[in-house]
Order: C-alpha cells, then structure tokens, then sequence
C-alpha cells in the first residue's frame, strides 16, 4: 500500500512543533495491542458460530466448520504473539513508535462521525443532506476550517451526484425529509 | 501464431469511439490516482466498481486496466518534483529523480520515468499474449490439489516473504480469511456465522471490503495525521523537455534491465510492484559503482529508468497471472478479480476459453492503454504536478463522499453502511500500526478458492491428506514456497540489507 504523505494542504493547522519528550502510558508504541485485541474478538466469534452452526447434511471430512477452526486457531495464535510482542518491547523502541503513531485524535473522530452519521440517518433526511453533511464533517476534520464554503461545495458535489446517478444512470438515492418538498 | 490472429481480433473489438473513451479515461484518472500522494489505483478501481455496474463488461474492464497503469506511471511525478512518492512503488524511483529534479533535469527525470513506465508495460503485455495462452493450457489441467496449493503459496507469500513482519502480514491474513467465512457454505448450504442476519447470509459484499479497506482506512488514516505533515517544496519543471541523445542511450539499457526484473515479479504473489522496483534500483547501482564516473547520489538517469520499467513490467505481467491463472499478486490485481467476478466471469485457465472475445480485447486495450498513457505524461507531466496543488481536505471529502455512494448503489442496505464504518476503523487501526492491506484482499479473494479446493480434494480422494502432493505441480510449488521461507529466515537473520536500509532512510527523510 501506499506511503501516505501529505502536503501542506490549503487551511491546514500548520506542522505542530516536536512535542517535548514525556512519559510513556501503558498504550503507546504498542499499537499492536489494539490488533491482537481485535484477532482474539475475531477466534472468539468463530469459535462461537461454529459451536452453535445447524450444520445442513453432510460436509465431509472439514464440512462447513473445519477452516473456521483453522482460521479461529490462526487468529488466537497470532493475537497472543502480537500481544506479546507489544509487551516486551523496551521503552527506547516504544518511544520512536509513539512519535510514529501519533495521532490526531479529534480529525479522526469527526470524520468518523460523518461516515457513522451518513449510515445511520440515509433513509430518513436523504442523500442531499447526509452527503453534504458528510463532506463538511470530513473537510472540516482534514484541517479546513472554511465551514461556509466546505458546505457550499459538499452540496454542489452531493447535488451533482444525485442528478448524474438518479437522473441518468437510474441509481435510486434516498430523497428522505426534502422528498415532500 | 495463433495468438496474433486473436490479438488483431481484439484490437477490431476495441477500436470502437466508445471504447477509446473508456481507455482514456481510465488513463487519465489512473494517472491522476497515481500523481496524488495516499490514493492508489487499488482504490480507484475500488470507488470505481459499484459504479460500473450498468457498463457493458468489455468498457469496464478496459478503464480499470488503464487505471491500474496508470497510477505506475503517475506515480512517480509527485516522488521527482516533491520527493514525497505518490505510492511506494515509487519510492525507489524518488532518489535518483529528485535530485535530478534539484539540479534542474525535472524534465529529463519525468520524461525518463514515462518512457520507462512505458517501455515495461509494452514488453511484459507482449509477453502476456505470447505466453499466458499456453499458461492457461497447462492450468487446464489443475485440480483442486494444484489450486490449494496455488492458494497457500499466494497467502504465505504475500504475508510471510514478502511482508516486513511476518506477524503483522499473517494477522492481516488472517483477518481476511475470517471475513471471508462469513455467508451460505456453497457445499451443504449452511448458515456460516451470520449470526441470524438475512443480510449476511450472502456474505460480506466485495464491494463493501474493498472500499472500507482502501478507501475509509486512508480517509482516518489522513485525518490522523493532519497536523503532523512535513511540508514539501515543489520544484518547477521547466527548461528543455526532450532526452538528449547521450541521456537516451544511457537510459535505455536500463529501461530493458528494469522490465527484466520487473516482469518475473509479476507472477509471484509479492505485493505489487515495491519489491522489483528496489530491486532494480540497487541492480543499477552497483552496475553505477564500476562505471569510471559513477553518477548515483548525484541523479543518475539509470536510478530513474530502471524502478519505473520494472514497476510497469511487473503491473503487465499480474495481468497475465490473473487472466490465465486467476491468481492476484497485487491489492489491484485482487480488486481486478472481483471486477470480473462482478460481471459472472472466472479468471483462470477457462476464461481463455469461454470469454476469448473479451481477454483478447481487454489485451489489445492494455496495449492502446500504455500508448495512451505515454502521449499523456510525456509532455504534460509538469501540468499533472499542478494536481498537487489541490486541497487535501477536499479530496479525502470527495473519497469519502463516492465511497459511501457506491455502498449504497451496490445493496441500498444498512447493513453494509454499518459494515463499512467497522472495517473502516479496522483498516484504520491496522494502517496505524503498520499492518499490510494487501493480504486481506488476497484472503478474501482467495479464501473460498482454497477452502472448497481442499474440501474438494479430501471428498475427491477419500480423505488421503498425500493427495496434496500428489502430482509434479503440486509438488513444484510447494518447494517454491519452502525455499521463499528458507530465503526470508536467511534474510532476517542476516544484518539489514542495503536497500533496506536505503528505504529506511527514504522514510525517514520523507516524515
């Protein structure tokens, strides 16, 4: 995959000075904690739908089941070796990770939050409105604080969309609250 | 010459006006994908595929193959003129480029890498047409043994050998391989981990994982770092945009080494083109260090030629391993099979077979797309780098935007919105800590393959687990993949290697 290196976008916050050196929380330059973490809900899951599968007819010597215990099997494994890797790592190698990893936390929140908002409230308030609600939310969270014009152009885009795709390609975009109109 | 005769088929089928605008579309925005540092053609192809639904199969596939090479020829603009390298393919390019970029041979960098982005991409899609025939033969003649074993090979490949941890590649895998799971068990039809959703019963859509993968993933991954961005200078590329005659004659047996090393590199399942590029980048170097006056560190033309032809010739020849084998060795290779999945078509040994019209046409169209290609960054590279002066804000807005469009187009379900911000977060989570992404394409992609050869070749041979090794194939290719392990352990038990450690170096004066 690619490197991600970004320029200087246009309203970006400028380049945020080196932070001064601090102490260590339990959490940083583990980022594979999170990963190993999210393996082990993953075994976890399998090992659960295979023990509860209404397995239909007959599979075989694996049926329907066998690679979900390999992968369930695969998955704790390299969970726990993750895991342990984190744990033993020096504090020295852990802080030139934590500069790595660090993180702007409120960006990816905002952004998140479009992408969560948009999924869950399509059908009610429409394309229209979502999509631009979600474009200012992404803008914003990427460093432009032009709320007036990010919202100016997300509906241009949102609008422009919906006339090429529900007008000429035939995709049906949810009208939602602006559908009474 | 059998081959050429369906070969001019082809071009008859694709030399149509409407065709000619897909190809060049597909250029334009491959290049474009290529030119912006963070997007890839694995996205774009990923944005573009719920969209293309409605298109006739043949107009589709034309436009993501053009964009597939046209992010390796876009990409290294960026890397030259800022020495931030749209994507890593472009990584080894970058060295030699930017500093011939800062003594003022922008132009002669640019045009170098186009030419050999050019020069890769025509050999290995020659090649291709010469040999992926009689590799789909010989594939005709796989069972489920010989695809288990294809299958394994892909997954420790790419995970395993390839990867910069194996740890992190096999969670990455492994990931993939359980998303995979999840639906109806095509043998007996039962209910795999759906939990009681009807929506799941289908399985998770390809659509749905390739764009929360590749494109959500990247959206927060950017945001996580606003803020914490070096800023790049753009060097203007001015003063006289041709090759001189010395700088061509130089270039060009570079050009030839780079596709050499490049096309190999194709078939094996190494994740893309970033490998090949680096290997012919440290091949030209130390064939640099016994000229009589050695010119890499101070842009050397070779350091440009080589990585670019070996990141294209690589780019046509996984074109070649997914038509006759049905076997992905890049994120877009895997993206390019779902693509033909999408349209009810199987890559591998019968495709030649039942959608001949279609290969060849697809196979003439690469060729147009190459040519194509070099017309549109030849001479206007420069105007491509004004790409970069648009605002990221805007453009991760935009992803985000036709990102959950085509989510919706595909099933016009919430399940599949919810879906997405969940693998959204995890692609995220996983990018952060330096996971690979890749292999959980190659998992989903191939992971019923795998499972339901293995299950095939038990049921097939009365549960005799010696049936996997039964035939020379079968065989062959499981030495490969011990040999690959063999080489990755030798490797990792020996200090840094020296384009390693120029990588490093790379990333580090990148941040």
């Amino acid at each position: 995959m690619s490197h991600t290196d970004l320029d200087s976008g246009s309203a970006a916050d400028p380049p945020q000075a080196q932070a001064p050196p601090r102490a260590l929380s339990f959490w940083d330059g583990r980022g594979e904690l999170i990963i190993g973490g999210l393996l082990l809900v993953m075994a976890v899951t399998l090992v659960i739908g295979n023990t509860g599968m209404d397995v239909i007819g007959d599979g075989g010597l694996l049926g329907p089941q066998g690679v979900g215990w390999f992968v369930a099997a695969l998955a704790a494994v390299i969970g726990v070796l993750l895991i342990v890797s984190a744990l033993r790592r020096t504090p020295e190698r852990r802080g030139s990770l934590a500069a790595e990893e660090r993180t702007n936390w409120r960006a990816v929140g905002l952004v998140l939050l479009g992408i969560a908002a948009f999924s869950g409230l399509i059908d009610v308030l429409g394309w229209l409105v979502m999509a631009t609600l979600m474009f200012t939310a992404v803008a914003t969270g990427l460093g432009n604080r032009n709320l007036l014009r990010n919202l100016t152009v997300g509906f241009v885009m949102a609008a422009v969309i919906q006339i090429v795709f529900s007008g000429m390609l035939g995709l049906n975009l949810p009208s939602g609250v602006l559908g009474g109109l | 010459m059998e081959q050429l005769t369906h070969l001019l088929g082809g071009f008859g089928a694709v030399l149509t006006p409407m065709n000619l605008v897909w190809i060049t579309l597909g250029a334009f925005l491959g290049t474009a994908v290529g030119v912006l540092p963070g997007l890839g053609s694995a996205m774009a192809v990923a944005l573009l595929l719920p969209m293309t639904f409605t298109l006739d199969p043949l107009a589709a596939l034309i436009m993501f193959s053009g964009v597939y090479f046209g992010g390796l020829f876009g990409d290294s603009t960026a890397g030259i003129l800022m020495n931030t390298p749209g994507n890593s393919t472009a990584i080894a390019t970058t060295f030699e480029g930017h500093r011939m970029a800062r003594s003022g041979r922008a132009p002669q960098a640019l045009a170098t890498s186009a030419i050999g982005a050019f020069t890769g991409g025509i050999l290995a899609t020659v090649l291709v047409v010469f040999f992926a025939p009689s590799m789909a033969d010989l594939a005709t003649r796989f069972g489920p043994g010989e695809y288990f074993a294809l299958a394994l090979f892909a997954f420790v490949a790419i995970s395993a050998v390839v990867s910069e941890s194996p740890l992190k590649g096999l969670a990455a895998l492994a990931f993939g391989l359980g998303l995979a799971l999840v639906g109806t068990d095509q043998s007996t039809g039962t209910a795999r981990f759906t939990f009681g959703m009807p929506a799941l019963f289908d399985g998770i859509s390809i659509v749905v994982i390739t764009v929360a993968v590749l494109a959500v993933g990247e959206v927060l991954y950017a945001a996580g770092r606003v803020g914490h961005r070096g800023a790049h200078k753009l060097i203007p590329s001015a003063g006289r945009p041709w090759l001189s005659g010395r700088e061509f004659r130089a270039a060009l047996p570079a050009w030839l080494r780079g596709a050499g090393i490049g096309i190999p590199f194709g078939i094996i399942p190494a994740g893309g083109a970033e490998v090949p590029t680096f290997l012919a980048y440290s091949t030209e170097r130390q064939l640099d260090k016994r000229r009589r006056k050695p010119m890499f560190g101070k842009g050397a033309i070779q350091g440009v030629a080589a990585p670019e032809a070996a990141g294209n010739a690589t780019a046509g020849s996984a074109m070649g391993a997914l038509l006759s084998l049905g076997l992905p060795t890049s994120a877009t290779a895997a993206v390019l099979l779902a693509a033909f999945q999408q349209y009810g078509m199987q890559p591998g040994p019968l495709l030649f077979e039942r959608n001949g019209d279609i290969v060849w046409a697809l196979l003439a169209g690469l060729l147009l797309a190459t040519v194509v290609l070099l017309v549109i960054n030849l001479p206007f590279a420069p105007l491509w780098a004004k790409l970069l002066l648009l605002p990221q804000s805007y453009l991760y807005a935009g992803i985000t935007v036709f990102a959950c469009l085509g989510v919706y187009a595909t099933g016009a379900n919430k399940t599949d919105l919810v879906l997405m911000c969940l693998l959204g977060v995890l692609a995220f989570a996983m990018r952060r800590t330096g996971v690979p992404l890749a292999p959980v394409l190659i998992a989903v992609i191939l992971g019923p393959l795998a499972e339901y050869s293995l299950r095939d070749a038990m049921a097939n041979s009365g549960n005799d687990p010696l049936t996997l090794v039964g035939s020379p194939i079968t065989i062959a290719l499981y030495s490969l993949l011990l040999l690959g392990l063999a080489w990755t352990a030798w490797r990792r038990l020996r200090p840094a290697a020296p384009a390693g450690a120029d990588r490093e170096e790379a990333l580090e004066t990148q941040g």
